[in-house]
């Protein structure tokens, strides 16, 4: 196969390539903190707490874990205004099916209701 | 005619067109995997008994698999990051170790789907339910090891087959949780799966694109990495809840 010549980019404002070299570095200390985090929800499971504490405090370490990909990683903190809000609407609309999917056992058909 | 936007920023949205194509389009899997998530939520809450993910998996395995997804993930920002700065050759060298990462982790999910369809769970005559490996069976009689309990000691055992009343093997018909565990970890692996695909393309013949238009060709391995870390994150929540809980 045939490698394409490497080529040199734009050239970029140095203000940019600080910003740059930041965000870089930021994503290596989540790369860090993803791992450390992945460690202690393993821990956490062998700490003998009760179900539901149990369910409480993975679901709390993942969805750590999930902020710092999706803010670092996937640049969210520093993108722009509408693929925030496409996100809210994604978050309301995610829980909603969560809700209704959940609700619509909470609320039995019993023989006393059929008529 | 060229599309408009292709690499530059629209003026009143701020993107250029494939990053909105791209959030768009994972807004659209959030929903997706959201109806699976709010499937498992409803059958476990509901279930009047559920198991602990340890009866069915190994978890150190799972663990080391997730750091490898972990790390295919900051391995994908180096490689775009090294697009920014110039570098093909970094590109290449940290896109193929993405590609190696990822090839490893479906590796290992596959060596552990190959474990569940040798795992049999067996009801015997007296109720007794006892799970294992099968080592050997004929017409009369099943030789299996059971799993270690509680670090004790775990021989063969000769089950006549008078003695069985329902011998199944570990798949996803076996119980619930299992049947959510290959739905949804197997909905995953395509994702994996065509996320390597793409970074394969992009890696090999798609590359030729940064001699003609490096800007255009960033911004692909860009949205392709925004899929990646995507489908890491889905990863991340899908890990405690089928190994952990």
């Amino acid at each position: 196969m045939n490698h394409p010549t490497p080529i040199e980019t734009p050239p970029r404002e140095p203000g940019r390539d600080a910003a740059f070299q930041k965000n870089l570095r930021a994503s290596i200390q989540v790369f860090i903190a993803l791992l450390a985090l992945l460690v202690a929800n393993v821990a956490v499971s062998y700490a003998g707490l009760g179900r539901s504490q149990h369910i409480a405090v993975a679901l709390l370490i993942s969805t750590l874990q999930a902020v710092l990909a999706a803010g670092v990683l996937m640049h969210l903190k520093s993108e722009k205004r509408i693929i925030r809000v496409v996100l809210v609407f994604t978050g309301v609309f995610f829980a909603g099916l969560m809700v209704l999917t959940m609700g619509s056992f909470a609320n039995e058909v019993t023989a006393s209701h059929v008529h | 005619m060229e599309i408009p936007y292709g690499v530059q920023e629209r003026p009143d949205t701020g993107l250029w067109n494939a990053k909105l194509g791209m959030w768009l389009f994972l807004a659209s899997e959030v929903m997706l995997f959201g109806g699976l998530f709010a499937s498992y939520a409803t059958l476990r809450t509901y279930a009047p008994d559920w198991p602990k993910g340890s009866d069915f998996q190994n978890i150190p395995l799972g663990t080391f698999n997730t750091a490898v997804l972990i790390t295919s993930s900051i391995t994908m920002v180096m490689g775009w990051a090294s697009l920014v700065m110039g570098q093909f050759g970094k590109f290449r060298l940290y896109m193929g170790l993405t590609l190696l990462l990822g090839v490893l982790f479906l590796g290992i999910k596959a060596t552990e789907y190959r474990g569940k369809f040798e795992h049999y769970g067996v009801t015997l005559a007296d109720g007794t339910v006892v799970t294992g490996h099968v080592e050997s069976q004929d017409a009369s009689r099943v030789v299996l090891l059971p799993d270690a309990k509680g670090g004790a000691a775990h021989e063969p055992m000769t089950l006549a087959r008078s003695q069985i009343k329902r011998m199944i093997v570990f798949g996803p018909w076996y119980n619930t949780y299992l049947a959510l565990y290959f739905t949804l970890t197997g909905l995953h692996a395509l994702h994996l799966l065509a996320g390597v695909l793409v970074n394969l393309y992009l890696w090999g013949p798609g590359s030729r694109m940064w001699q003609r238009e490096p800007e255009r060709f960033t911004h692909r391995v860009e949205c392709a990495g925004l899929f990646w870390h995507f489908v890491d994150l889905v990863w991340i929540f899908l890990f405690p809840i089928l190994y952990l809980l």
